[in-house]
């Protein structure tokens, strides 16, 4: 608190240290038409002079004169130039009116230069930083589900400081990286890898660099879709790039504070779907134990029992007690997660200086017992005038997260989603939640025995407490992401431009598992892992732009420059299975301690250049080149080159039609090519050390074959669109198509393992995305002083298609999880799904065993694609006087998913879709009749008309690793309410008392309802498990949250 | 002023370069150039296979097949005849794309040295191991050609396994010659395996040559009374407890330090099979107790096998639950336990088989006694007992292969690859009905399934196998399959 208040007075110092003059003062207000508070930022400039000022965060000025004939020129960005003559007056209020015609739109490109968008011969999609804090995500990103045209988001269901994977115009690559969007943030990219992916197996999102954002610093994103818009940011903008402009100090009288405080309270939005009328059990029936008294086998894993009429049974606590269904088995596990969300900023400037100081915590309490997740954000950002041509701006931002207790996701037993997958429904909660037993051992219902040899309990199943109590794990993140820039300003058209940058962090994280744990190899079934990661993205450019007009008509602007970029990680840390001390985890403390060390690093040094022409303020012209030197391909080929062109056309602004319904219209198109080199080490023959054996070291070759000969991958990519808007701007069409291909693709395909090798790595094949961007804006309701309506609708439509995979590959394999592969084929999407269908006669019928059983194939097939055929987000934002409400609906159309949970579930009976056919079979009158056909020993088919024992029936079709895919396979097609905001903002008037400038008081729900999904028991929106290629599977997926609580936010 | 416009460029060659970017692009945490010593070390511990791959790999087919173990884990397919792709694919991966390279790569670097002539040998002897326990799954399979990626041979042919055989054979005679104890570039403590002992190498090199040499007895018995008879005239085996070929593991360490065995016990997920216990019963076998657990909580302790083959319905029912049958025993299991490769107790049967064949001198019952008793011995079962167990009438030698193999195959316990293999050669012992049918009508599988990636990265050599080898079933029947 004390460096706070030391803090301020500095920043008073600042706003006080304006020089006086021995002039007159003018002073005043400039508001807006349609907003009385008062318009920050406004120009006024003397005319004819050098002499000016700027308004302050309420719409104030105060200018010196020392002439009285002066004239005042106010302007501002959309809004009418006004000039007032000054004679002898010395307070002048001005009301600045809406430009229709001229409406400029500014926006944030490469390297973090602002540009009036008429400009831009490509599409960019803007969000404001206040649509980011109302209803507020914990990952930042995740905001802008439904808002951006062109960008698909998937949420990984991991809890929530997991990760995001933002795929933007769809992906690029078969191999080389993840397709995920390049994040810059102020001009400066940050590391947002994923560099602990969980995998099939098992693992823990340990999240990614943009959920660290503070979304009260973000004054606004721009999504560049296409790699045109970012052919200066280098390879990694083939994916596209997230700007985020952070906030920064606004010339104003004295010090300006804002506080925001969010809480919300969170619930699952989708909890499995099972049955609740046969329980633990198996064929129908349960035996009767030697006292007479039906007893459940403590081995049973699954509800294929008898039906469940409150009979008493011996279950597995020994107690002779009712068998009830156990409807909230699963849902009394969760608790409601609490969100706390605080920050507070000052922020002050005058003509010479500004600064913004921020403090924001985060603060979770998830919905899994025992987590939370806490996040510290500290921000400092200054500009300064230091001399008439030297400027600087600097930002400091320092981001502490401590996480307690992610979720295990996936097959890991100590998931508590994949236990309950295999839990009866009979079994009561409340008998686990004494997790341990005196002798240490954990308490579970699926006990087999007990170890002669060291007395320790045998099961398969965890106990979920036991899980989320004993195997906890804990990481914290501590971050720097930092920039100082220097401007020199030659002329007034020339300046140069000194920044670097840096995103540093190190990660630690703990991974425990307690002694005596089920399912654990050790020998006291212990293990513990501690990690620490080293990362730094470092990035230092020279800038050298100008910008001059040649003639009335025609303006020449442009910049060159270098680029070097350093990445490296580094991974140090040790493992042990077993532990010496029982649930003392220390390394030292190990029992089989091994180091864990990785490292990644690579160098980009790249000039490049960019001109754009503009001729009379409507027709515009953008050439630009780069070149890259990458550290990861060999000399011959480490230097690449790539141009974009881009042209954009401002109708309105060329044929000024007057009384046109047509108030504003451009046309844009660009061509633009991005290279791209290898990860490193690629190039040459290794060999890898191995854990030793004996006291002697081990070595192994590497399983890839090298390729001294890799050339960089080359994006192409073209797009055409158009911005048109009507009626004064009442209705607007943004539309784009684009075009992309990803050629001579570094990848690394599978080659026959007999070669001695696995895999090698090539350039070829080509993958190319085609598709649609449409952004609809329209207010159909505007009453004066009253009611308005605005309506943004977003569209996506992304067709995806591999070309090629190089020779001989026919299906490439992108990665695998029980029962799929997910694969790239030529002539197919990218992502498809391999797995096993029905055995099919050769009209398509189902074959079906003599027992009527159905007939598995014995060869892999596509069954499905997870790409979706289109997205679409509709966002309503209604104002009346004070009061703000939002709507945000969005939806997903197509797009596969293979739900793993659904397979364990049914093959277990827990599932709702194994009762039908249960009654009747246990009462001999029927079962499951499958629909299909019998083959006869001539050959020909006829139709079944055998019925079958259900649970004969889903374990034929749904075992673990052998299950029949094809029929868990489910339209990832979804409509969510995704978010609704009702506010009300306090005008000065009314706080006329009180010491606050602004007050507003908001509702906030997200993520409220799934409205139309047809994957039971999970939600399609967040399901997959990390942000790989390796899409659409879900396997025991943490359950999304539907989210509400409230948000007010006080000015001073 | 416009020299700034040079900025760029000069700016450019201040950053300076791209002259460390070859270092920058070097993993530190390998090398480009290796000692054979650390190479070879890698490739005895992992070929002797490790935990995964000893469960995907040996535990879930071979050691099913021949009935040591039975399966009870409703989701694992293999025991009820069914093929696991994934599993066969992650073995035959590993197998070439780290096994066998690392060794090629071991014969290849040492080989640059003439002084390494030793390394060399026993590098070749290790790669023949290797193999035949590929060959032995498959069938044909690539050989001559294998582990050439470096020389950009990506798609190598299959070999007959004809072929195969009898390269081994003649790789473990040159092998066996070429050891020389005057030349003193050798592998140290290295060797893993014998500890740098040239002598028991020699003694394994023949050993396993003779176990190579029988299984090509039906198939080429002009070839297999060649070899043998050259074998036991020259009578240069493991000649005791102490030859024995085995991978050492340890009580501590990481899981590739440990038994295999031991941490699949762990995952509870098998039990020892009804074959196996009732053998051990039938023939009052004091190495019950040490084979198999008791059933937990029978007292007096009960032992019982389970049923192979069961399928999930089955495994779900009561009568088949897991805690009423045994877990292995406690040497099987033990931590610390080691891995048999290849074990004098074995070598005795072989010659005993070799002598009932007429292939060599020797006296077939004393072998056949020999072979029993070694096993009891490293089992840990007191002499009184031995002699006990031997003088049984069922035990005795009665001068035919079925006597012999039914106590190889107990001996051979846990080593299913062998098991498996001489079930397949001879039809002993006489194991149980499988209580599914699967892919084979309820038989004994004589191979396994190609995995499915050769048909997509390896085409044209996979179909000439095929079309030699017959339909890649687990029906079809290896060269060396000939049983009468």
């Amino acid at each position: 608190m004390k460096h706070i208040l030391l803090l301020s007075l500095w920043l008073l110092g600042i706003s006080s240290g304006s020089a006086l003059a021995q002039t007159r003062l003018i002073s005043g207000k400039v508001t807006a038409v349609e907003d009385p508070n008062g318009l920050p930022g406004v120009n006024i400039r003397v005319k004819n002079t050098q002499t000016g000022t700027t308004t302050d965060a309420e719409g104030n000025y105060k200018i010196n004169l020392t002439t009285t004939d002066a004239v005042l020129v106010f302007s501002f960005i959309g809004y009418e130039t006004r000039e007032e003559t000054v004679g002898s007056q010395s307070i002048i209020n001005v009301v600045l009116r809406v430009d229709v015609k001229t409406l400029k739109e500014v926006v944030v490109t490469s390297l973090g230069i602002e540009r009036d968008k008429d400009g831009l011969g490509y599409a960019v999609q803007s969000v404001k930083g206040e649509d980011l804090t109302l209803a507020r995500e914990v990952n930042v990103v995740n905001s802008l589900q439904g808002r951006v045209p062109g960008m698909q988001l998937s949420q990984s269901a991991s809890g929530p400081g997991g990760s995001t994977r933002i795929v933007l115009r769809g992906a690029n690559s078969l191999g080389g990286t993840d397709n995920n969007a390049l994040i810059v943030i102020d001009g400066v990219p940050m590391d947002n890898t994923n560099n602990r992916t969980p995998g099939r197996f098992g693992g823990i999102d340990y999240g990614t660099g943009i959920s660290l954002i503070n979304p009260d610093d973000v004054e606004r994103i721009d999504v560049l879709t296409g790699p045109n818009a970012a052919a200066l940011y280098g390879e990694r903008a083939a994916a596209g790039v997230i700007m985020i402009t952070t906030k920064k100090g606004i010339t104003r009288k004295g010090i300006g504070i804002q506080f925001n405080t969010n809480a919300t309270f969170e619930r699952p939005l989708v909890l499995p779907d099972f049955q609740n009328e046969y329980g633990q059990g198996v064929g129908g029936v349960l035996p009767t134990g030697a006292d007479g008294t039906l007893t459940i086998p403590r081995n049973i894993e699954s509800s294929w029992g008898p039906r469940m009429t409150g009979q008493a049974v011996r279950d597995w606590t020994g107690q002779v007690r009712p068998y009830e269904a156990q409807p909230d088995n699963i849902s009394d596990f969760y608790r409601t997660g609490q969100t706390f969300n605080n920050n507070i900023a000052l922020n002050a400037g005058n003509e010479k200086a500004t600064v913004r100081f921020s403090v924001g915590s985060m603060n979770n309490r998830g919905i899994m017992p025992n987590s939370t997740l806490d996040r510290l954000n500290f921000t400092v950002r200054s500009t300064a005038q230091l001399t008439k041509r030297l400027s600087i701006d600097v930002k400091a931002n320092y981001i502490r997260q401590n996480s307690f207790n992610r979720p295990n996701l996936t097959d890991n037993p100590d998931n508590p989603v994949y236990g309950f997958l295999y839990m009866p429904r009979s079994i009561r909660l409340d008998d686990l939640r004494p997790y341990q037993d005196p002798n240490g051992n954990p308490v579970t219902w699926a006990a087999t025995g007990v170890d002669p040899a060291n007395g320790f309990l045998t099961s398969r199943r965890q106990n979920p407490f036991w899980s989320i109590n004993n195997n906890t794990n804990q990481d914290l993140m501590n971050r720097i992401i930092t920039f100082a820039s220097v401007k020199y300003q030659f002329t007034d058209w020339l300046n140069l431009q000194v920044r670097g940058g840096t995103d540093y962090y190190n990660h630690r994280m703990e991974e425990r598992t307690a002694t005596r744990t089920l399912f654990e190899s050790s020998r006291d079934r212990a293990k513990f892992v501690l990690t620490n990661h080293n990362v730094v993205e470092t990035n230092l450019d020279v800038l050298l732009s100008f910008n001059k007009k040649i003639s009335n008509n025609l303006t020449i602007s442009g910049n060159g420059g270098g680029n070097m970029r350093i990445s490296k990680f580094e991974e140090v840390g040790a493992q042990t299975a077993g532990l010496n001390v029982p649930n003392l985890f220390t390394i030292a403390n190990g029992a089989a301690p091994v180091p864990l060390y990785g490292i990644s690093e690579r160098r980009v040094n790249s000039v490049f250049a960019s001109a754009q022409a503009n001729y009379r303020n409507y027709l515009y012209l953008d050439l630009s080149a780069r070149n890259d030197w990458a550290s990861t391909l060999s000399p011959a080929n480490w230097s690449y080159f790539y141009p974009a062109a881009s042209l954009s056309f401002v109708l309105t602004e060329a044929f000024k039609w007057e009384n046109s319904p047509l108030s504003y219209g451009k046309f844009r198109a660009s061509i633009a090519q991005v290279g791209g080199a290898a990860q490193p080490y690629q190039l040459a023959l290794n060999y890898g050390l191995g854990l030793p054996h004996a006291g002697q070291g081990t070595a192994t070759i590497r399983t890839q074959l090298p390729n001294v000969d890799l050339k960089p991958q080359i994006t192409q990519a073209i797009e055409i669109g158009t911005d048109l808007r009507f009626l004064d701007n009442r209705f607007g069409l943004d539309l784009t198509w684009y075009k992309k291909n990803t050629f001579n693709q570094i990848f690394q395909p599978p080659i026959s393992a007999t070669s001695g090798f696995a895999n090698t790595v090539i350039n070829a094949g080509n993958v190319q995305n085609q598709g649609w961007e449409v952004a609809l804006k329209l207010t159909p309701i505007n009453l004066e002083n009253s009611l308005r309506w605005d309506v943004q609708l977003n569209y996506t439509r992304n067709r995806s298609k591999i070309i090629s995979t190089g020779a001989g590959i026919d299906n490439f394999f992108i990665g695998n999880d029980r029962n799929v592969t997910v694969a790239a084929s030529p002539g197919q999407p990218f992502g498809d799904f391999r797995g096993r269908g029905f055995q099919r006669d050769p009209e398509g019928r189902t074959i079906v065993d003599a027992a009527g059983l159905p007939l598995i194939a014995t060869q892999d097939v596509v069954i499905g694609n997870y790409l979706p055929l289109w997205q679409g987000g509709v966002n309503n934002v209604f104002t009346w006087k004070g009061f703000r409400a939002n709507v945000l609906i969005d939806m997903r159309k197509g797009g596969d998913l293979l739900s793993l949970s659904n397979i364990f579930a049914s093959e277990n009976g827990n599932a709702s879709q194994t009762l039908a056919g249960r009654a009747d079979w246990y009462a001999g009158t029927g079962g499951i009749l499958v629909e299909g056909v019998v083959r006869n020993a001539d050959g020909s088919f006829t139709p079944n008309t055998r019925s079958v024992d259900p649970e004969s029936y889903w374990r034929r079709i749904s075992t673990q690793n052998g299950a029949v895919a094809e029929a868990f396979v489910y339209s990832g097609t979804f409509v969510k309410l995704r978010e609704v905001t009702l506010g009300y903002t306090f005008t000065k008037q009314q706080l006329k008392s009180l010491p606050f400038n602004a007050v507003s008081l908001s509702l906030v729900g997200r993520n409220l309802a799934l409205l139309v999904s047809s994957l039971p028991g999970f939600d399609p929106d967040v399901s997959s498990y990390n942000t790989s290629n390796v899409q659409g599977i879900e396997s025991a997926a943490f359950p999304s949250t539907r989210s509400l609580g409230f948000n007010l936010n006080v000015t001073f | 002023m416009k020299k700034l416009l040079y900025l760029p460029l000069c700016l450019w060659l201040a950053f300076g370069c791209t002259g460390k970017f070859e270092e920058i692009n070097t993993d530190p945490r390998a090398t480009t150039s290796i000692s054979p010593d650390l190479l070879f070390t890698g490739a005895l511990r992992n070929g002797a296979l490790n935990w995964d791959l000893y469960q995907i790999g040996q535990n879930l087919h071979a050691d099913f097949y021949c009935q040591f173990f039975a399966n009870n884990s409703p989701g694992f397919q293999t025991d009820r005849l069914e093929t696991n792709p994934g599993w066969l694919q992650s073995f035959w991966n590993n197998y070439y794309s780290n096994f066998i390279i690392n060794t090629q790569e071991t014969i290849r670097i040492a080989g640059t040295d003439p002084r390494a002539i030793n390394k060399v040998a026993l590098a070749r002897i290790w790669r023949a191991w290797l193999f035949h326990r590929v060959t032995d799954y498959w069938g044909e399979v690539p050989y001559s050609e294998a582990g050439q990626g470096l020389q950009l041979n990506t798609r190598p042919k299959y070999d007959t396994q004809e072929f195969i055989y009898k390269d081994m054979i003649k790789e473990l005679r040159e092998a066996a010659a070429q050891i020389d104890p005057a030349q003193l570039s050798r592998y140290g403590a290295a060797d893993i395996l014998y500890n740098d002992n040239l002598d028991r190498w020699r003694r394994f090199a023949n050993s396993l040559r003779l176990r190579l040499a029988l299984r090509t007895s039906s198939a080429d018995p002009a070839f297999a009374q060649q070899e043998v008879r050259a074998l036991m005239t020259e009578n240069r085996f493991l000649a005791s407890n102490a030859d024995n070929a085995q991978m050492v593991t340890f009580t501590t360490g990481q899981f590739v330090n440990r038994n295999p065995l031991a941490i699949l016990f762990n995952f509870n997920e098998f039990r020892v099979s009804k074959a196996m216990v009732d053998v051990l019963t039938d023939l009052n076998d004091p190495r019950l107790p040490v084979f198999a657990a008791p059933v937990p909580n029978t007292n007096p302790a009960r032992f019982a096998g389970l049923p192979n083959g069961l399928n999930a319905v089955q495994l779900g029912q009561a009568n088949f639950a897991r805690e009423n049958f045994s877990q292995p025993g406690p040497a099987i299991r033990a931590e610390g336990a080691a891995i048999p490769v290849l074990m004098f107790d074995e070598v005795c049967f072989l010659q005993a088989e070799a002598v009932l064949k007429g292939w060599g001198p020797g006296d077939a019952r004393s072998l056949f006694e020999a072979g029993i008793r070694a096993n009891m011995q490293r089992r840990g079962v007191p002499d009184p007992q031995i002699t006990a167990y031997l003088a049984q009438n069922a035990v005795q030698y009665n001068g035919t292969l079925e006597r012999i193999i039914t106590q190889k195959w107990v001996a051979l316990y846990p080593n299913g690859f062998e098991g498996w293999a001489e079930f397949r050669r001879t039809g002993f012992p006489r194991l149980q009905p499988i209580a599914n049918p699967g892919e084979t009508n309820g038989q004994v599988p004589s191979r396994v399934r190609y995995p499915a990636s050769e048909q997509g990265l390896n085409k044209e050599s996979y179909d000439a196998a095929v079309a030699r080898q017959g339909p890649d079933v687990m029906t079809t029947k290896l060269w060396w399959d000939k049983r009468p």
